[in-house]
């Protein structure tokens, strides 16, 4: 726990966006250097090289104040961890975590199980970054066809409108934070009061 | 008393006049609002006897006594310097401030109280009043004790316990040598009640009425009758009395009978000369006792300094170095770690046991305690019901035992003394008159009887005594004795294993079965804290021991003291921790609160144990149970001792890895790589052993231990097996062990080297030798070995440098070392033919060279690391964390007093100036999207010893990145500034030392002027904690 004292709201505007944008530009960054995986490689283990990928290039450029840390338990339950958790660099806390799912695999689009329980599902539950306002999806997209992947995707969330808890008349639409990268979108959600904006990271494989 | 006109004058011009009454006591009166770690009692004796009007406290302990009445300075320096309390004296008038300091050579008799840098300084009271705050300022920051000015004046070897400790160890070799020496125990019991005698007399308990009685004369004193008549006869008859005046277990009648079979009048005479004499036994000067008021000495410093009776009375003890005692500093830190939760010192029901009290260090501060809270609530008690009530508290609410007859009997004297202590010369009188006497403590060995003493249990904690087991305390404290194979505690040991066989307790160790047992005597919610050996978490055969007792009792806090080790313990080795803990099985999600003090300004003035924000650290009880179960326990404590967070995370990293015990093993393992060490001649004191014959062929080739040998081997480097191993060898070794290729390191794992051709070596050299297949790889090792990759490695996972000198194997076998398809870094083939590359060069190199190639194997060292850091995959921000560690951290662990602590140095304004750049860079880097930037400007105050760093937030960039000053009115203003925003530190460095303030665009931090505060690596880890606080103030909802 920091040993900070005084109100060090006036140095918000030091890391604007709370560094958000730059935690996706780094994933999206990190993706475009990784040996791209193929469909006979699980995802969890995709995830584990990402990961490793995103903690060594973290730690080379420092470009954001956090670590990667490996899938950690959120409620002391071994069941349902979070894939890849940005953790503050000082306490350890949980800054900002990512569910990854494959998409268009070659038999099915798998955009149920983004959305599903899951996935996104995740998140809505409060399972998932119960304290914070941003979570994140990563999608591989095995085809590397990522407009037919997000496609699938918004179908199947507004579907799911109710269980996913979207914020009334949202949708999902092109990140607001960072419009420089393509295939990065966002949905805006209501869960317990809270409001949760999830990032969608579409990397093509 | 009132405060003087000169005493209020001096608190307004240096800002004293500011402070609280949690750090200024400007009436006795304050004193009761004190935390009794702050020895209240005693800064109350204090109070009365140097006619002090102030007292400053730094860190609740009384630091400056300020009187300005001193009638008589050299009685009143005297009583200070008797006192030890507190360092510093101030004696004020009108005009001028005079400064003298405790920890300095006591006042002998016609010599000048301002000699032997006793005295400080003087000070004019008006013109130095900027220089006067300056001082107190370092006193707050603790600078004052190792500030280049000041520091001559600080030497605890010379403080009032360590000199009292040197004065009876040279009357004990004195009584002990001579034409008819007499026993150690006798000597001992004949100090104590000397001792006795001289604080009952300077407390004007004993009178002249007392020593009348003796046919001395009505205006007698102990010395007179002494000096009259120095007879074994006269001296027993004043013990006999004493005896009878005061009853209870004082003294034993058949002990007294027995020892005046043996003590002579030249006893006597010798004794005499040694407490009112004018010889000094231990440097011939003038002067021994007589340079004590033992009015004034604390009674748990008395009672400490006993403890050395007992080690000295150990037959085993002849043979070692060095006297030592539990302190009373680490005795209150116990005391305070117990307790911290808010233990209710007025409550008559809550009863505290030591389970090995030894000379009762731990009881006569526990007792201290429980009778001035009494004393608080019951201020206008008459005296009959406080002699009543303190005399309670000693037969019903404190319980020691030992198994030691002599620690028994010290322990009641001790215990009598704190209670007599808290009496006033006419409660003495009505406790002689009409109580009968002292109340009896002792219950000796094997009593039954129901109403028998049960203050001081004679007996074998280890085993069920009536008074004792039950489940009866609610707090256990104590010092239980330490690993012992001989004698009745060993016996006591396997008395108690044979009772509890599945208990694990490594290498015999007795507090371990202290530890196992204190559980049993504990109330439901009360708690135990112990004082034990580090090696029960750091040796490393102790992680079943732990796996085991960890899950069986429920530990919140955990306080390692190896680095404090020969401070703690002067003259002696004794790396310790305190262990709280409670009777319960852990809970999932429980955490430990690890303490790890380093020696610091406060440890060099042998003061007060202080723990730095930086040395705190939460270890998760799982996390112990699951080190335990890989074997692995020691590592744990290891990795926190000295750590960053950063550090933490690339260790985190490093031992995710896969290890070198992966890959190498003894012989018998069946491993890739064989590991060993070297030949041990059989020789003098081994004769029963069997021995064995060497295997080698003539010619071998041998390696000495003290070679100058590094990276790699050469011919050069070898001779002729010496003769003494060309007989008979002590231990069996495999010949595998010394078959190149191989690499070899020493103990100390300073020194390594390759070698591709077999070689032999004594013990003091490890090696790891593999198939001629893997002589590459075996040379990338090598090279590890040699980076200060593994240097940080050993300072922070294994006991090289925390709790032993150097590590052992199995903790080199934890270095993390992946095969070049597990390394983390990319290409690691490439590396590691590289490095195979750059030895062979170097081999060669050296094989055509006579003499060593230095220029030469630095180049190559330089190339090494770099390969080394790509296979691993260092970062350049890990690389600061290495480099700190190995050229600052590295050398000031475990540190003798005296040496240099590079921890400790003032940073330069070099120093300085990198870790604001470092800090910059990264923050720069963290918000490149932002129009705003940071500057910093950085403030010292060398004669203060802190220093403020102060980060700006600028809209664009700032003209000048950095600036540095030394003025101190910017000081002052920044320091008033942190009050404002701080208001409960009352502008004292004391809470200000440590701020960390965030204040509109100004960040400041508030730092000792220490290295270790302003590394590099510290910047790392100020700024992950700064950035954290920005980023946790901002989640909120989204809008």
């Amino acid at each position: 726990m920091s040993r900070l004292r005084g109100d060090p709201s006036r140095w918000a505007e030091l890391f604007p966006e709370e560094l958000v944008p730059d935690v996706l530009t780094f994933i999206v960054e990190t993706w475009q250097e990784f040996d791209r995986p193929c469909d006979a490689e699980r995802e969890p283990q995709i995830t584990r090289r990402l990961r490793s990928a995103l903690g060594s290039r973290l730690r080379h450029t420092q470009a954001v104040p956090a670590r990667v840390l490996r899938e950690m338990p959120t409620d002391g339950d071994d069941e349902g961890l979070v894939d890849i958790c940005f953790c503050h660099g000082y306490s350890d806390e949980e800054y900002f975590g990512f569910e990854a799912k494959k998409l268009n695999r070659p038999s099915r689009h798998n955009a149920d199980e983004y959305v599903g329980n899951a996935g996104m599902g995740c998140f809505v539950s409060g399972k998932y970054a119960p304290k914070q306002k941003h979570g994140g999806m990563i999608g591989y997209v095995m085809d590397g066809d990522c407009a037919r992947a997000i496609e699938n995707v918004r179908r199947h969330i507004r579907a799911h409108r109710l269980p996913l808890k979207l914020k009334r008349r949202s949708r999902v639409r092109r990140s607001t934070i960072v419009k420089h990268l393509d295939y990065v979108f966002e949905t805006q959600h209501e869960v317990d009061g809270r409001r949760l904006l999830l990032h969608h990271l579409i990397l093509a494989a | 008393m009132a405060m003087s006109e000169c005493t209020t004058r001096f608190l307004e011009r240096t800002g004293l006049a500011d402070r609280d009454r949690r750090s200024l006591c400007r009436a006795q009166q304050d004193i009761d609002m004190l935390n009794f770690s702050s020895s209240p009692h005693a800064v109350r004796r204090a109070w009365d006897l140097l006619d002090l009007e102030a007292v400053y406290l730094v860190d609740n302990h009384p630091t400056i006594y300020l009187t300005s009445t001193a009638r008589d300075v050299r009685t009143t320096y005297r009583r200070f310097w008797s006192h030890g309390v507190a360092p510093l004296l101030m004696i004020l008038d009108d005009r001028e401030v005079r400064v003298y300091s405790s920890l300095n050579a006591p006042v002998r008799r016609g010599e000048d109280i301002d000699a032997q840098s006793r005295l400080v300084g003087i000070f004019d009271s008006t013109a130095d009043a900027l220089e006067l705050r300056r001082l107190i300022q370092a006193v707050e920051t603790h600078h004052i004790y190792r500030h280049e000015h000041y520091r001559k004046h600080f030497k605890p070897d010379q403080a009032v316990d360590r000199h009292l400790m040197r004065s009876l160890a040279a009357a004990r070799r004195i009584l002990a040598s001579g034409k008819t020496p007499l026993k150690i125990d006798i000597i001992h019991r004949m100090l104590i009640r000397m001792i006795f005698m001289r604080y009952m007399e300077e407390r004007r308990v004993l009178n002249s009425a007392f020593f009348d009685r003796l046919g001395a004369g009505r205006e007698a004193t102990f010395a007179q009758v002494l000096v009259r008549a120095p007879t074994t006869d006269r001296l027993y008859r004043i013990f006999g009395r004493l005896k009878d005046k005061f009853k209870g277990s004082l003294f034993d009648a058949a002990e007294l009978a027995d020892e005046r079979e043996y003590v002579r009048d030249e006893h006597v005479e010798t004794l005499n000369r040694l407490f009112f004499g004018q010889e000094d036994l231990a440097s011939g000067q003038t002067v021994l006792f007589d340079v004590y008021d033992f009015s004034v000495i604390p009674i748990n410093t008395i009672s400490a300094i006993y403890e050395e009776f007992l080690h000295a009375e150990e037959p085993e003890n002849g043979k070692k170095t060095g006297a030592y005692y539990t302190p009373p500093r680490l005795v209150d830190f116990t005391l305070d770690l117990a307790t911290q939760d808010g233990f209710d010192w007025s409550d008559s029901n809550k009863r505290i046991l030591d389970p090995g009290c030894g000379s009762g260090a731990f009881l006569v501060a526990a007792f201290n305690r429980l009778a001035e809270a009494w004393c608080r609530a019951h201020p206008n008690a008459p005296n009959r019901t406080r002699l009543k009530a303190l005399s309670r508290i000693l037969t019903d609410q404190i319980t020691g035992v030992d198994i030691n007859d002599t620690a028994a009997r010290i322990t009641c004297v001790s215990l009598y003394l704190a209670l007599l202590d808290f009496l006033e010369p006419r409660d003495i009188k009505l406790l002689t008159e009409e109580h009968g006497g002292l109340p009896p403590l002792l219950r000796k060995d094997g009593t039954r009887r129901a109403d028998a003493p049960q203050t001081v249990v004679k007996g074998d904690f280890l085993r069920t005594i009536g008074p004792v087991h039950g489940r009866a305390f609610d707090l256990v404290i104590g010092n239980p004795p330490w690993v012992s194979r001989t004698g009745n505690e060993n016996k006591a040991f396997d008395s108690w294993k044979k009772s509890h066989p599945t208990l694990e307790a490594p290498a015999k160790q007795m507090a371990a079965a202290f530890m196992w047992q204190t559980a049993a005597v504990l109330v439901d919610g009360g708690f135990a804290c112990l004082l034990v050996p580090s090696g029960l978490l750091c040796n490393d055969k102790t992680s079943s021991f732990q796996r085991q007792w960890f899950s069986e009792h429920r530990v919140d806090q955990v306080a390692q003291l190896a680095d404090l080790r020969f401070f703690l313990f002067q003259g002696s080795d004794h790396p310790c921790a305190v262990i709280r803990f409670q009777r319960k099985r852990p809970s999932d999600g429980d955490t430990i609160d690890y303490l790890g003090p380093k020696a610091g300004p406060t440890e060099l003035n042998g003061n007060r144990i202080t723990i730095l924000p930086e040395d705190r650290k939460t270890i998760s009880v799982a996390d112990v149970i699951a080190h335990a179960r890989s074997n692995d326990a020691p590592l744990l404590w290891f990795r926190r001792q000295w750590a960053s967070h950063r550090d933490q995370r690339l260790l985190d990293r490093l031992l995710a890895l896969p290890r070198l015990r992966d890959h190498a093993g003894s012989a018998n393992e069946g491993k890739r790589w064989i590991k060993g060490q070297g030949l041990q001649p059989s020789g003098v004191g081994k004769a029963s052993l069997p021995t064995y014959d060497p295997f080698w062929e003539p010619g071998a080739r041998f390696l000495e231990a003290r070679s100058d040998f590094s990276i790699v081997l050469s011919q050069h480097d070898c001779v002729q097996v010496p003769l003494v191993f060309r007989r008979k060898l002590h231990r069996r070794r495999d010949p595998r062990i010394f078959q190149g290729p191989l690499v070899v390191f020493n103990k100390g794992f300073s020194k390594f080297a390759f070698s591709s051709f077999d070689v032999l070596f004594r013990h003091s050299l490890h090696s790891i030798s593999a198939p001629d297949a893997d002589a590459v790889v075996l040379m990338f090792l090598t090279a590890c070995l040699a980076s200060p990759l593994a240097q940080y490695f050993a300072l922070h996972c294994t006991g090289k440098q925390m709790y032993r000198d150097n590590p052992l194997l199995e903790e080199v076998l934890r270095f993390p070392f992946p095969l070049p398809d597990q390394a983390p870094g990319r290409n690691a083939d490439t590396h590691v033919s590289a490095v195979g590359e750059i030895m062979t060069d170097l081999a060669k190199h050296l094989a055509n060279s006579e003499l060593r190639a230095d220029a030469a194997i630095d180049k190559a060292k330089s190339q090494l690391v770099e390969h080394v850091y790509a296979y691993y995959d260092i970062a350049p921000s890990e690389r600061i964390l290495i480099d700190d560690t190995v050229k600052v951290l590295a050398k000031s662990t475990t540190r003798h007093p005296g040496s240099e602590i590079p921890t400790l140095h003032p940073p330069n304004s070099e120093q300085l100036e990198v870790y604001a750049q470092t800090f910059l860079d990264v923050f720069d880097r963290w918000s490149r999207r932002s129009k705003f930037k940071l500057s910093a400007r950085c403030i010292r105050s060398d004669s203060a010893g802190i220093c403020v760093m102060t980060f700006t937030k600028h809209f664009g960039k700032s003209d000048k990145r950095y600036r540095a000053e030394r003025a101190s009115e910017a000081l002052d203003r920044i320091l008033i500034r942190l009050t404002e925003l701080l208001p409960e530190s009352c502008g004292s460095l004391e809470f200000l030392r440590h701020a960390k303030v965030f204040d509109g665009d100004d960040l400041h931090l508030v730092k000792p002027m220490t290295r270790r505060m302003w590394l590099p690596s510290a910047a790392l880890n100020d700024v992950d904690e700064v950035a954290e606080a920005i980023l946790m103030s901002q989640r909120s909802a989204v809008g």
